[in-house]
């Protein structure tokens, strides 16, 4: 008996990427504005979930032979937290946390043909995360302080190639420190868990590209 | 005075390019303290009296000894990079039940003496006092009195330095609004990892006590660590594998290195540099043939196969399957 599940899906990934309609249309460059939600991790008491909106500028093309497109992306988002009120058990006390954080990252991303007008994204970068940080509580002072953290990030995601000149997608991203942290001086006077020591985003973003 | 290098365990190529990538973007507004830490002292709280002078407190039994957690941050500091803004937080108990306590310090590091003997001037160093219960504010006091003494400090370029020192203040109600007055007497305070555990770490010398000596670490050519008692220890040493050595570092070396001195001038750092003796900066060159012989095997490997073929793999396995299907 043939293994029929798997010579479909050995015939369907060759034909995916091979699919001419998915495939770019002979562009090299990419502005692509996203709009969507960032989501922080590492920080217990924070729900810590925000909006961002950013634009991405890119640069690339394919070889000859070989359906994957290959960018070199710029990127920069904002992600703003607004006021979050938390309540500090240690101290049965309540305090108002604000966070926002922007990204400008760089680095390379992998559009992969899967068929009709659908792509996959596959990105890989790294840059820096510029924090504002402000904690009010009740006859409490604490300054705003900014940080600036390097950061690695991964993503993934559906595009579908609506015109030559315009595509749509749906973006799924990563970002995480890569520098050596102890902690976070907020997330420390609330007693977080871990004390903001490992810090994290993901951002869930539509994205809307204009190829030229 | 001589510059001093130690070594530590080298990055990874990749992990090197990484840090690479992180550090051109994230280069700038660097501070030298974000560290968790903890502070012990004794501790008054009078509702009545106030003390004009440190001749006017109590005896030592009147003090209770406390323990507070603490974190030392440059980026809340108002004093900047040089700075360090200390919470320092901890629970007592008063005249109808448990209070939290809240001893906020914001030093210059950068104009303290740090023979542990000399007191801070009063100009660089901020201090003041808040207790509550939930969220009524109790005392919110302003210092009266204040001394702090810097033990020990390592400034860090990038946010891993560490501080110690002893404090002493008396704060009073600000504004008259609160009577009394709170005392904090044999005041500790250090972050963690302390400075001596990070001078260990990075192989420096311990201070000698009452020594007026503030160090600068900066981590910097793939992973080396230099440090000085001025602000900008790796300015002259740009080159990437650089990693002399000191007589006292530890035995981490790059293979391939050849460089080693107890007292080494940084004047001069090229790249590939491999000379030894007072002015070295070998050039780590069996770490960097390893990684060219990475490359190139990953070059030819099967990934580099399956890239040719696999828009001709695609073409046959599709007419295969349109082949098949027409038969139906």
């Amino acid at each position: 008996m043939q293994p029929r599940p798997i010579l479909l899906a050995a015939l369907a990934l060759p034909l995916a990427l091979s699919a001419s309609s998915a495939r770019a249309q002979g562009t090299h460059f990419l502005v692509e504005p996203a709009t969507g939600l960032t989501f922080s991790h590492g920080l217990s008491l924070e729900e810590a979930v925000g909006l961002e909106a950013g634009a991405t500028l890119a640069v690339g093309g394919k070889w000859k032979g070989f359906p994957p497109r290959f960018y070199a992306y710029f990127r920069f988002t904002r992600s703003l937290f607004g006021d979050e009120e938390v309540y500090v058990s240690s101290r049965d006390a309540h305090g108002v946390v604000n966070r926002a954080v922007s990204f400008v990252t760089g680095g390379l991303r992998t559009v992969i043909p899967l068929f009709w007008r659908l792509r996959l994204e596959l990105e890989f970068g790294g840059g820096a995360a510029f924090t504002e940080n402000g904690y009010r509580e009740s006859g409490l002072d604490i300054r705003s302080y900014d940080e600036t953290l390097g950061v690695l990030e991964f993503g993934a995601g559906l595009n579908l190639r609506l015109f030559r000149w315009l595509s749509l997608g749906l973006l799924y991203n990563y970002t995480l420190v890569v520098e050596e942290e102890r902690g976070d001086l907020i997330a420390h006077m609330l007693g977080e868990e871990g004390s903001g020591a490992e810090r994290g985003w993901s951002h869930l973003s539509l994205t809307l590209g204009f190829h030229f | 005075m001589p510059r001093h290098r130690t070594r530590q365990p080298r990055l990874s190529p990749v992990g090197a390019l990484l840090a690479a990538l992180g550090a051109l973007l994230a280069s700038p507004a660097r501070a030298s303290f974000d560290s968790p830490g903890q502070a012990s002292f004794e501790f008054l709280a009078d509702d009545a009296a106030t003390y004009p002078g440190w001749e006017d407190l109590p005896p030592d039994e009147a003090f209770l000894p406390g323990w507070a957690e603490a974190y030392f941050s440059s980026d809340a500091s108002i004093f900047g990079e040089g700075g360090a803004f200390v919470w320092m937080g901890f629970s007592l108990e008063g005249p109808g039940g448990p209070r939290s306590g809240m001893l906020l310090l914001d030093l210059d590091l950068e104009r303290a003496p740090f023979d542990g003997l000399t007191p801070m001037p009063a100009h660089t160093l901020r201090a003041s006092y808040l207790e509550k219960r939930g969220d009524q504010v109790l005392f919110e006091g302003v210092a009266s009195l204040g001394e702090v003494w810097i033990v020990d400090v390592l400034f860090h370029e990038d946010d891993q330095g560490g501080v110690e020192g002893d404090f002493a203040f008396v704060f009073e109600g600000k504004g008259g609004a609160y009577p009394g007055s709170r005392a904090f007497v044999r005041g500790h305070f250090y972050t963690e990892p302390s400075p001596a555990q990070l001078r260990s770490k990075y192989g420096i010398s311990p201070v000698e006590p009452g020594s007026d000596v503030d160090t600068y670490v900066d981590v910097g050519c793939a992973g080396a660590v230099y440090w000085d008692d001025e602000p900008d220890p790796g300015g002259g040493c740009d080159c990437e594998g650089d990693t002399s050595d000191d007589g006292s570092a530890g035995s981490d070396s790059c293979e391939g290195d050849s460089g080693s001195s107890s007292s080494v001038d940084s004047s001069s750092c090229d790249g590939g540099d491999t000379g030894s003796g007072s002015s070295s900066c070998s050039g780590c060159e069996g770490d960097a043939h390893a990684g060219v012989a990475v490359a190139r095997r990953a070059r030819g490997g099967p990934l580099r196969a399956v890239q040719r073929w696999l828009p001709e793999l695609a073409l046959l396995a599709g007419l295969a399957w349109l082949r098949r299907r027409a038969r139906r």
